[in-house]
């Protein structure tokens, strides 16, 4: 069991990791 | 064009949606009071971000030429509207304080606790509301699938993410 503060620092570094996965496959995508 | 990024990046945003969702209503509740009243202002407010998000979305994806990597600035910048928002609940709403006993009248309490819900939900929903237009003008780059089948794929994706997000957090959050 995490809590909810261990809940919300799970979706900031999910949200950042995913962002950047994106962003990083928009660059290969692109050349 | 591989488009498995896309799909797993709506996923995972449906996901830590509905997920924060849940979770900052809890939280705020605690705060407001665990009223219909205080339920409805924070799902408002957040159907409300997801709607003013999803037409801004939608206006960057017809304007960008490269919506994938917006997708991509979305979720990234989800992370600090996250961060903000477990900051604003856990630090500084709990100050803002209308005491009912206090307060001039009922209206007086719901401003305050509109206000509350604003500045903790609105930054999150704003973004996770326009990452499912980006995300579709994203699956759609170089296409041949039609309208129908990316859309269903999107929003297949999304909407098993965030049921993930709910089912998790009965069994791993707060059981």
């Amino acid at each position: 069991v995490i809590g909810t503060k261990g809940a919300e620092q799970v979706f900031i570094v999910v949200s950042a990791v995913s962002g950047v996965v994106v962003m990083l496959r928009s660059f290969v995508v692109r050349r | 064009v591989c488009r498995a990024s896309v799909y797993v990046a709506i996923a995972l945003s449906g996901l830590t949606a509905l997920g924060a969702e849940v979770v900052w209503t809890r939280l705020l509740s605690l705060m407001f009071g665990a009223t219909t009243y205080a339920f409805s202002i924070i799902l408002g407010v957040f159907l409300a971000g997801l709607g003013i998000g999803s037409v801004v979305g939608a206006s960057l994806s017809r304007e960008s030429k490269q919506p994938r990597a917006m997708l991509g600035w979305a979720q990234f910048l989800l992370a600090l509207a996250t961060a903000w928002g477990a900051f604003m609940i856990a630090r500084e709403l709990p100050w803002w304080r209308s005491t009912s006993r206090l307060a001039p009248g009922p209206w007086f309490v719901f401003q305050v606790d509109l206000a509350r819900a604003l500045f903790a939900v609105l930054p999150g929903a704003l973004l996770w509301g326009a990452s499912f237009p980006l995300a579709l003008a994203a699956a759609s780059e170089g296409a041949s699938a039609d309208a129908g089948q990316t859309v269903g794929r999107v929003y297949g994706a999304n909407t098993l993410g965030a049921h993930r997000g709910l089912a998790d957090h009965r069994t791993r959050v707060d059981p």
